[in-house]
């Protein structure tokens, strides 16, 4: 089969961050990787990436506001006929800076929020952060940014869905972004104290569902489910190596952001060959790309082109081996390591989480 | 099921943009999580959401791709893009 070529870019410009939230995606070791790309370099990775048919840019980090040069970029995006899109604390946007960004191009903007109540989103940030971030919704709405509301779902939030809900229709978002934890990076690592409990995941759903009956037309929700508590795994990325790639923010060329997870593999960079060269040819692109490389049960299984054997990191973290089937998946030989952990995480003691930081 | 619907003069919604890709010779609808690809009749029926009304958008369409567009078929396909909030209505 011929490959497909890749739609979208995740551009980790860098993994620094004013916020600390315990469920990060990114790697734990962070310190390992702040040699940065140069804004010339990210420009060439646009220019790459807008040849090989990438349509959508999505500036993400750690907080890509803290890079400088961010405008630049996103201009640079916007020549390239890039659908752009950032992803933001918002802790720095200010009105001058969102500004810049909407001349420069920028198409959409992606704030997170960790909690409906104040002190909560605080204390899950780990800095004050609530105020900045109502402030910066309100000042890009006022400058005409589609805005989408992202709030990632977790124990220590779920009972609150339905405020969130309220809040995001009364900052007037345009969409709510209902993602509940994966668990990989700093997420994983914090796994215990952040499961929800089933009944918890049970009601967000429903209150989802009775939302979209009632207010459908108030505001859109996208909800990504949490596979933990699905039956199948999900369609991680729609596949490896088929519409997505991520480029790190030391120029580490992913087939997805958290794949660092995966000790095994190593990953090209921007510095030595060009995104196209990395997309077609690098052995990490082709290692898990289509249903050939499938092991049992998946490779019998009729559901092998719904969702390509699931998630190889969490396939990884749960076995130690990246190409076995996510062990969400019921079918899995290892489903019962998902089982375990559910129960593990409400067996009485309340983890404390580890907020994320950069250790030297 | 029937579609319902009823929106008068559609128009794109707030960061959701038509482009060509010349790439792979397709037509995109990008927004801001995500992305479609449309065939001819779909990419000139979201050109034509500008904010005219529904029947000049089905007369136009008509006009070009004859009786292979109906308009029962241009205002289902209309309808699947505003329940997932792609278009809307001009004023709002």
């Amino acid at each position: 089969m011929q490959t497909p070529r890749p739609y979208a870019l995740l551009a980790e410009l860098t993994y620094r961050c004013p916020l600390q939230c315990p469920y990060c995606s990114n790697p734990l070791e962070l310190a390992r990787y702040d040699q940065e790309l140069d804004t010339f370099t990210w420009q060439r990775v646009l220019r790459e990436a807008s040849e090989l048919g990438v349509v959508q840019v999505h500036f993400s980090g750690g907080e890509p506001l803290v890079r400088r040069d961010l405008v630049e970029l996103v201009a640079t995006a916007c020549k390239y006929g890039l659908y752009s899109n950032l992803s933001t604390s918002a802790m720095t946007a200010n009105p001058q800076r969102l500004t810049q960004l909407r001349e420069a191009g920028l198409d959409s903007l992606q704030v997170s929020l960790l909690d409906a109540e104040p002190a909560t989103n605080n204390w899950l940030a780990g800095v004050p952060s609530f105020e900045k971030k109502q402030q910066a919704v309100a000042s890009a709405i006022k400058l005409g940014f589609p805005v989408t509301l992202n709030v990632v779902l977790h124990r220590h939030n779920l009972d609150r869905l339905t405020q969130i809900i309220d809040l995001a229709c009364q900052w007037q978002v345009d969409r709510l972004e209902l993602a509940h934890v994966q668990y990989t990076g700093w997420a994983f690592h914090n796994r215990q104290a952040l499961l929800p409990r089933r009944e918890q995941v049970i009601q967000a759903t429903e209150i989802v569902a009775e939302f979209r009956q009632r207010d459908a037309n108030k505001m859109q929700i996208l909800h990504v489910l949490p596979d933990y508590f699905q039956e199948f795994p999900k369609a991680c990325l729609n596949g490896w190596g088929q519409r997505f790639l991520t480029v790190a923010p030391d120029g580490a060329v992913l087939p997805c952001q958290t794949a660092r997870e995966i000790p095994q593999l190593e990953f090209p960079s921007v510095h030595d060959q060009s995104l196209s060269r990395i997309w077609f040819d690098a052995p990490v692109f082709q290692k898990y790309r289509g249903t050939d490389w499938l092991p049992e049960p998946c490779r019998s299984c009729e559901r092998r082109e719904l969702d390509f054997g699931g998630c190889r990191c969490q396939a990884f973290l749960f076995t130690g081996d990246s190409g076995v089937t996510d062990p969400v998946c019921l079918f899995s030989p290892h489903h019962e390591l998902v089982e375990q952990a559910i129960s593990q995480a409400h067996s009485g003691i309340e983890m404390e989480f580890e907020y994320r930081r950069m250790k030297k | 099921m029937k579609a319902t619907f009823k929106i008068e003069r559609p128009t794109l919604a707030r960061g959701v943009r038509y482009r060509w890709d010349p790439v792979r010779a397709e037509h995109h609808l990008l927004f801001p999580e995500g992305m479609l690809v449309l065939n001819d009749t779909g990419a000139a029926t979201v050109r034509l959401c500008d904010g005219r009304s529904l029947e000049e958008i089905q007369q136009t369409l008509r006009l070009e791709f004859g009786d292979e567009t109906s308009a029962e078929e241009v205002r289902e396909f209309l309808h699947r893009l505003s329940s997932r909030g792609l278009i809307c209505h001009a004023d709002s």
